[in-house]
């Protein structure tokens, strides 16, 4: 016993003193790293949790590559904002038909930029007769009956959306005289002033570049970038405030672009295409924008907000993906390490000089050839199945695109809130912040073998819940189904009296 | 509740608990340890937090059939991974090898 003792002279209670002492150790480092955490940590910004910008958390300058991200490889047009544009494109197309247009006519005699549109788009030209025939007409009739159901919904989202005609206000004046003067919206009425004839100078673009990117987060946007503004993928004709619908030259003081993002509210965004709503993802974004335009005009910097809806001189995704906020997904939209598909953008175009950002690579174009999620999902067949973006060329560069016609088409068949957006809900990056998807994210981001891409693309397809695409749309074929159920605030079963008919249920 | 650092400073000092007592169950039962078996002891510790966490987290939002899925095979996995591993503690651990 003496000799046993003397071999390992360590008792238990040695060990469970020191344990006890280790864990005491850990205890207050833990209070230390708590203290620590609590302190730094942006959700103590009570009211502002949101507006501090700690969800562009990314480390970007690992996976970024200088530019440009986008290269011609055919001859460049710049966007039809009549044509390519498919609100705009159908609309007017919509009013051509209303007034007598008939298929047998010609596209010539739907006058220009819509013919020479549709030559170079032929299938478009029937989906967007089916749109203005079948799809509004049957649309309009649905609203009827379901539209009880979508209430609740529909004013969430028209809550959302009901000051985008007067804030920010909308240019009168073309870029060359609106981006220098600053409007004061007041009670007594509009008044301009002309901005700063010297601009403050900064100390560096770097500086300068710093300074924006703490301002807009502390205006509302979570994610931001600076890039050099493209020509090419600013609009063809009709520039705002310039009272003409022809082409245009971009102004010289438009050299930098500012972009700013917001997520959609995150318990919504699944369950489009029926009670989600981009409003609200439009309404923050927009704020953002505006605020920024009138801060970079009261330091003398000419500037010129481009935001949702339909308030633009560009298109964004290209140039948020040349800012680094992200990459182009298979559904088109810009898909961003922090908050997936789920963004929403604005523009600033400006003069200062910046430090600009650099486009990032992080994987999604390898992601998205194996995925096509979102395309098994979209009810209209308008996202492509094919391998990979090479051959799908658009304008003359090379990328992921969608068929806008067809998209439209379901765009306007959906009820509740206007839109679709399911291959933005449905999109395996579109992802709330926390551990379960941070280690996914963070695992597949670093597997040179794409086992893990494999592995997630195999999880999302056979263990999450996959609905039939048909079950999207309008009775009797489909259930005007949600990509997951409504979140219980939205579903106006739960709030009202009466007896309200739910497609959704089916049969 | 369940968030913060409060939380947190308990459940390291459970960790630590574990970790006390983790030793003197091995002793008890005669299990010889060393850092392979630990290490095995530890992965599967983990994988069995894994099992819990993950399909709660699923359906906490929303994405309630992956949960149940995901949910269900780690815990086939942890049962067959967690008796493979007692066999082998029971039989190589207590031949001391």
């Amino acid at each position: 016993m003496a000799e046993s003792s003397a071999k390992t002279n360590f008792s238990r209670r040695d060990f469970l003193k020191i344990g006890g002492l280790a864990g005491a150790a850990l205890t207050v480092a833990g209070t230390a790293g708590a203290a620590y955490v609590t302190g730094t940590d942006k959700d103590t910004y009570t009211g502002y949790e949101s507006f501090e910008g700690a969800q562009q958390t990314f480390p970007r300058e690992k996976y970024e590559f200088d530019g440009p991200a986008y290269s011609p490889v055919k001859k460049v047009r710049r966007p039809g904002r009549y044509t390519d544009l498919v609100f705009m494109r159908v609309a007017i197309f919509g009013e051509k038909f209303k007034a007598g247009w008939k298929k047998e006519d010609g596209v010539d005699a739907l006058g220009e930029p819509l013919a020479s549109w549709y030559k170079e788009f032929p299938d478009q030209l029937d989906l967007d007769i089916e749109c203005i025939t079948k799809t509004i007409p049957n649309a309009e009739k649905d609203h009827k009956v379901y539209d009880d159901y979508f209430m609740l919904a529909d004013a969430y989202a028209w809550g959302w959306e009901d000051i985008f005609a007067f804030y920010p206000a909308e240019p009168t004046e073309p870029p060359e005289i609106s981006d220098f003067k600053l409007t004061h919206n007041t009670p007594m009425g509009n008044f301009d002033t002309p901005i700063r004839e010297t601009p403050r100078k900064f100390k560096s673009p770097k500086h300068a570049s710093e300074l924006i990117k703490k301002i807009a987060h502390r205006y509302g946007a979570t994610l931001v970038g600076i890039t050099k503004l493209n020509p090419d993928f600013c609009y063809d004709l009709g520039l705002r405030g310039s009272g003409n619908m022809g082409p245009w030259e971009i102004p010289k003081h438009w050299k930098n672009a500012i972009v700013v993002g917001v997520p959609h509210e995150w318990e919504q965004v699944l369950s489009n295409p029926a009670h989600g709503t981009s409003y609200d993802g439009y309404n923050r974004v927009r704020n953002v924008s505006a605020r920024l335009t009138g801060f970079l005009k009261h330091l003398g910097y000419p500037s010129r907000s481009h935001h949702p809806p339909y308030h633009y001189d560009l298109v964004v995704p290209p140039i948020a993906v040349e800012a680094g906020i992200g990459q182009i997904g298979r559904h088109g939209f810009v898909i961003c390490p922090e908050t997936g598909a789920n963004i929403r953008m604005a523009v600033i175009t400006t003069n200062l000089d910046m430090e600009l950002d650099k486009p990032i690579d992080f994987g999604v174009t390898e992601f998205c050839n194996d995925c096509a999620v979102c395309a098994d999902n979209c009810p209209s067949d308008a996202i492509s199945h094919a391998d990979s973006p090479k051959g799908m060329t658009l304008r003359g560069y090379e990328h992921w695109f969608i068929d806008t016609g067809k998209c439209y088409n379901f765009w306007m068949q959906a009820m509740g809130p206007l839109g679709c957006r399911l291959c933005l809900a449905s999109c395996p990056y579109t992802r709330r912040n926390n551990w379960l998807h941070n280690v996914a994210k963070a695992v597949d981001i670093n597997d040179p073998t794409g086992l893990v891409n494999n592995a997630l693309v195999f999880m999302q397809k056979n263990l999450f819940e996959m609905k039939k695409p048909q079950e999207y749309l309008r009775p009797p074929n489909g259930r005007f189904a949600g990509y997951r159920e409504a979140p219980e605030w939205l579903q106006s079963e739960n709030y009202f009296t009466g007896d309200i008919l739910n497609p959704q249920k089916g049969g | 509740m369940f968030q913060g650092g409060f939380f947190w400073m308990i459940m390291g000092a459970l960790f630590v608990l574990v970790g006390i007592s983790a030793p003197i169950w091995m002793e008890d039962l005669k299990i010889k340890m060393n850092k392979i078996r630990w290490t095995l002891l530890i992965l599967w510790f983990l994988f069995v937090l894994l099992t819990v966490a993950s399909p709660l987290t699923l359906i906490a939002e929303n994405e309630a059939v992956a949960g149940f899925h995901i949910g269900l095979i780690f815990l086939v996995l942890a049962i067959i991974s967690g008796v493979a591993l007692w066999r082998y503690l029971l039989t190589a651990g207590r031949k001391g090898v």
